[in-house]
Parts: C-alpha cells; structure tokens; sequence
C-alpha cells in the first residue's frame, strides 16, 4: 500500500504569512518609535545631501533627542529664506558646537542638549529682550551641521545662506578646522588634515551620487526600504551596530598585522612653521571669501573661536564634575596640539583683525567662569549655552 | 460539493506548521541578505558616517 502523499507546499499561503508577519513587525516598530521620540517616525538620517556645503539637517529626522525645523536649522520656529520686513536677522553657521552636540567621553546620566537651549535659542531671547529692538522682529537662525569646517561652511553660506539677506553672521566651527592631532606631513610630503583632506562623508557621497552599479541599485533599493519602513529602519540600525561590534571584536582580537602592500609607511612628521602658516592660509583664504561677500551685501560677519576643553582646563576653575570631564578627554591636550591650536587662533585673530573682523574668543570669560561650560571634550552644557550666548551678546552688541 | 464559498473555508485555513517554517526561513534569509549588504558597505566604506549613522 502506498504512504500518503505529503499535502502540498501552498505557496500564497507561505507569501500571505510573510507579508501578514512584516505588517505586525512594521506596526510594533511604529508604536517603539512613538513611545521612544514622541512622534511618529518619518526617518532616521539625520542628514540630507546639500549642493552647498556636502549636507544639512535632515528636517525628517526622527530622534528623541534632535529636532530639526523644516528650513534643516537646529530651531524649533520657522523662517523664511526672504527676510520680512522690519527684521532683525542673525545668521549663525558652524559645526557641532553650535549645534549643541555630544561625543567623546561623558558621564552615562549626561542629558542631551534640546533645540530650545542652543546659543542661538538664548542668544534670541536675549535680544528681543533688549529695548534697542523693541517693536522689530528678531530671527537668529542656528544653521550648524555637525563635522562642518571652514569648507562646508563658507560653501553654504556662498552658495545660499548670503541670499537670506541676514544683518549678522557668526561663524563658529573653529574647532573642526584646528584639532587634535596637529597637521603632520604625509608620506608623499602632502600635508595631512582636515582641510586638505576630503570630508569623510565625500567618497559616500560619491558613490551615491555618481555611481550606477548594480550594488548602488540594492542602496537605492534598500535606502528606500528604510525610508518608508520603521521596521526596516530598525532593522538597519541593530543590524549596522552588530557589524560595527563585529569589527570591533576582530580588530581587538587580531594577532599581528600582516602589511599586504609592503612595509608601512614612515612615520609622519609635525609641520614645519612655513607649511603651518600655509595650512592656516588655507583656513583664511575661506574666510576671507566670507569677510568679502558679506561686505559686498552689506552683512557684517564676526568670528568664533571654540576651545577644547583640555585646552582651557589648566586655566578654568573648574567643579568635580567638569573636572572629571577633563581628566576623561586629555587626549587633546598634548603639547603641541595646545601649540597648534593656540598658535593658529592667535594668526586667525591678527589676520581678521587687520580687515577689521573681530574673532570673539571667550578665553577671558571662560577662564573667569567658575561653573560647568562643559559638556564633553569641546561641546557645551544648556548652561554652558546661556554661557556663550550671554559672551556673545555682551561681546557683539 | 466544491463551491466558492468552501473554496474560500478551506483557502483561510491557518497554515500548516511546515508552511510557517517556510515563511520564518523567507524572513530570516531578508534579515541575511540585509546583514550580508550592510557587511559588504561596512567594509568597504568604514568612514560611511552619512547614511549608516557610524556616529
């Protein structure tokens, strides 16, 4: 007697199940972004590509920490790019500083910085504040992306931002143009830093934007998956910080390094003084652009100059808290990255002063200043914020 | 007698265990390829801060 046949496999069936079981996983992503943001998920990016300065803000993104506006400021009101009449505009540009970030080392408990405490925020409500501008309008816009230097910053402000007509422009963002380690000369003699590198985004943006292979098509694919979807959104994410983690372990793991293109190149040499002043030359070139096309429009410009805390540390007086914070981020504090960096800003501030541009540099009140600025190695506290602002307006106006 | 109606009885039956182990092997070969894709990127492009939130 012959066995039974097996039932068939019923394919919908199994297609019905898949499809029924990614609605599910899709509606509990869904509630796991509401319950965690607030919001309902739009995006994770926390950029966007830009024509004008590599990217911006993304003003989709769903975070729980970040909110971005829809012009991509770190703002909670609106504005438009044509200014209204009787308006008082404060155009503010740089890099995570002002855009009130977080890295490095820093206790577990430390509570991001909102929107609504920026320098900008502050620095808004203290002039409106202010009877000189009583009865007008006042509009300080906080356009800073994270990892801008002086390239990013002056494209953007070129590129678009001078057409938002504003009276003033603050440009910050020092930082990410002189850190830790000071430029060195590379192999070939070239100098090595972040000026005369390309921006670590720049090859991503190359690959998406110029190249047509078939594995740029699954990006797209996959890209566009995640942008509609929360559950594959968040299947990205746990699935990238699982790479990452990977990596990591065979990294601590490895034995010794096999070099695969013959011996390692030699060490890289500290910049002579000649090739120190070209690579300032090549921060001021920028500026100058800046410090001209805003005369051209009648805006005027000042400059910011941020420290790293391990810079200021020997001089602050400082509480337990943002003395733990110095002693856990002393890698840029090494004789000459504070050399480099001190040197650079004293160039800066002679060169700008000579076309009659002042460099706010907030040394004086930040080594006066006996509580906590600091919220990591370089990045400010809400209250370092008012801090700043308060600087800022007192300095400015 | 076969009908629509005991088409559709039949049709909405719950799956079989074997067709719900076929649907967990679908889904777990989309999380794979997913893996096998973000690796491939990881590798080649460790500085890809932009899209793959390495910040």
């Amino acid at each position: 007697m012959n066995a039974p046949a097996a039932p068939a496999v019923r394919w919908p069936r199994i297609l019905g199940l898949l499809i029924l079981a990614l609605l599910l996983t899709e509606l509990a992503a869904r509630i796991a972004f509401w319950v965690w943001s607030g919001e309902s998920y739009r995006n994770l990016d926390l950029y966007r590509w830009s024509p004008y300065g590599l990217v911006r803000n993304n003003p989709q993104a769903t975070s729980n920490a970040f909110k971005i506006n829809p012009n991509g400021f770190r703002n909670l009101e609106t504005f438009q790019p044509r200014k209204p009449p009787d308006t008082y505009r404060v155009l503010m540009l740089g890099g995570s500083v002002l855009y009130a970030g977080l890295g490095g080392w820093y206790p577990p408990e430390t509570r991001r910085v909102p929107t609504s405490e920026t320098i900008a925020q502050h620095l808004a409500e203290r002039l409106r504040a202010d009877p000189r501008w009583a009865g007008r309008r006042v509009e300080v816009l906080n356009a800073a992306v994270n990892f801008n230097r002086i390239v990013e910053v002056s494209g953007a402000y070129l590129g678009e931002f001078i057409n938002w007509d504003p009276d003033l422009v603050i440009v910050f963002g020092s930082a990410n143009n002189f850190f830790h380690p000071p430029p060195e000369h590379g192999d070939g003699g070239q100098i090595v830093h972040s000026l005369a590198s390309p921006h670590v985004w720049a090859a991503e943006f190359d690959r998406r934007a110029n190249e047509h292979t078939l594995m740029t098509l699954l990006e797209t694919a996959h890209l566009t998956a995640r942008h509609y979807s929360a559950a594959a959104a968040l299947a990205h994410k746990f699935l990238s910080k699982a790479i990452d983690a990977a990596l990591a372990l065979s990294e601590r793991l490895r034995v010794r390094t096999v070099p695969l293109d013959g011996p390692a190149p030699p060490p890289a040499q500290p910049l002579s003084d000649a090739a120190f002043d070209r690579y300032v030359d090549d921060y001021l070139a920028h500026a100058d652009a800046m410090i001209a096309a805003a005369r051209r429009r009648q805006q005027k410009i000042v400059f910011f100059w941020e420290y790293f805390l391990a810079h200021v540390a020997p001089a602050k007086p400082m509480g337990a808290a943002e003395a733990l914070l110095a002693r856990h981020n002393q890698s840029h504090a090494t004789a000459s990255d504070r050399e480099f960096t001190l040197r650079a800003r004293d160039r800066v501030a002679r060169e700008l002063a000579a076309q009659g541009v002042e460099l706010i540099d907030p040394w004086p009140e930040l080594t006066a200043w006996p509580k906590q600025v600091y919220i990591d190695y370089l990045h400010y506290t809400a209250e370092g914020n008012e801090f700043m602002a308060e600087v800022l307006y007192r300095r400015i106006w | 007698m076969d009908t629509p109606k005991t088409r559709w009885i039949r049709w909405l039956a719950l799956p079989t265990p074997e067709e719900g182990r076929m649907a967990l092997k679908l889904a777990a070969c989309l999380l794979l390829a997913m893996l096998l894709y973000l690796t491939d990127i990881a590798v080649r492009f460790p500085q890809d801060m932009f899209l793959y939130g390495r910040f």
